[in-house]
């Protein structure tokens, strides 16, 4: 592997994307303890895979915050980069510390959104689940665009999510899963505005903000389902 | 044929049932609305009393199981964990 390809915002967002890093993963903790917590009241499966799914989701957050983090430090931790050719923006970093956060990020981010989609599969299989946890690990290492990956995995897997919860709202036709579903459609929106950070920093700087959007959408669906226990005696 | 109910099912039929009412019930009508024995109902009695969801009442003679401000937020919890679950699509 010859280093680790990043993209990221104009020089005066550096640091505000931490921030909206930070609120997303305090959203999906928020839902992971709540998940757990219906876990231990009646241990139904599906809800132990949920909490699960949404903690390593948040955990990959962290790692973002740090990789990012030590990426705008870089001169402070004397990493070795080089700037992408004809990309102001891109920095291929071979610092072995590095690229070791960064692909900890990237796996944590796609097996936590795998095993979201997971949560709904009837035929569940540990061969399967081994399967794809194995091409997800070739397929960042052995790749020097393992952020694109990350994003275009990222972006297959959730738009997978988004059909499920889709389906569901035609089943129960509750508000709280139609903004559950929209919600991850912005999600998977950022995902392809990531992408297109390639070509400017300014795309980087609307993914962020489109995640926040999305997440701020997840946390309104959280707060309604909380609100509707409180509803009339 | 109807899924087996788990104990928070039962928990919350009961409840319900009591709810129903007005807040308070026959122990012999919460047998029934519930759909249980009344062995199996006296277990579960125990444990409701013992969480303080509800209360045993004697009133002209009569014995009245009343639920408690505990047991209405229990329910409203439940109710919370429901629409979660829905929301999410894990209700199977």
């Amino acid at each position: 592997m010859q280093g680790v390809q990043l993209f990221c915002g104009p020089e005066w967002f550096n640091g505000f994307d931490a921030i909206i890093d930070l609120f997303s993963l305090i959203v999906l903790i928020l839902i992971a303890v709540y998940a757990f917590k219906v876990y231990r009241l009646h241990e139904k499966k599906s809800l132990k895979y949920m909490a699960g799914a949404m903690s390593l989701i948040a955990v990959a957050f962290i790692f973002k915050i740090i990789t990012y983090g030590v990426f705008y430090l870089r001169d402070n931790f004397a990493l070795s980069y080089s700037n992408l050719a004809n990309v102001a923006h891109g920095f291929t970093c071979s610092n072995m510390s590095f690229i070791l956060l960064f692909m900890i990020y990237a796996l944590i981010t796609l097996v936590g959104l795998f095993m979201l989609l997971y949560v709904y599969q009837k035929e569940k299989s540990m061969v399967m689940l081994f399967l794809v946890f194995y091409l997800i690990v070739i397929s960042l290492f052995l790749t020097s665009s393992a952020y694109y990956v990350l994003h275009l995995s990222a972006l297959i897997i959730s738009v997978l999510i988004t059909i499920q919860f889709f389906m569901n709202y035609k089943k129960n036709k509750l508000k709280s899963t139609k903004y559950l579903y929209l919600s991850f459609i912005v999600y998977s929106l950022s995902h392809v505005f990531f992408l297109l950070s390639y070509f400017s920093t300014f795309f980087y700087f609307l993914a962020e903000l489109i995640q926040l959007v999305a997440f701020i959408g997840l946390l309104y669906t959280f707060i309604s389902v909380l609100n509707h226990g409180k509803k009339k005696r | 044929m109807g899924k087996k109910r788990g104990r928070l099912d039962i928990v919350e039929d009961m409840l319900l049932a009591i709810q129903k009412k007005g807040g308070e019930i026959k122990p012999t009508h919460l047998m029934y609305k519930s759909n249980l024995s009344y062995k199996q109902m006296n277990i579960y009695l125990e444990e409701l009393m013992e969480k303080d969801f509800v209360e045993k009442k004697k009133l002209d003679e009569r014995e009245l199981i009343v639920i408690k401000d505990r047991g209405y937020h229990f329910l409203s919890k439940i109710k919370e964990m429901r629409q979660f679950e829905e929301t999410f699509g894990l209700d199977d």
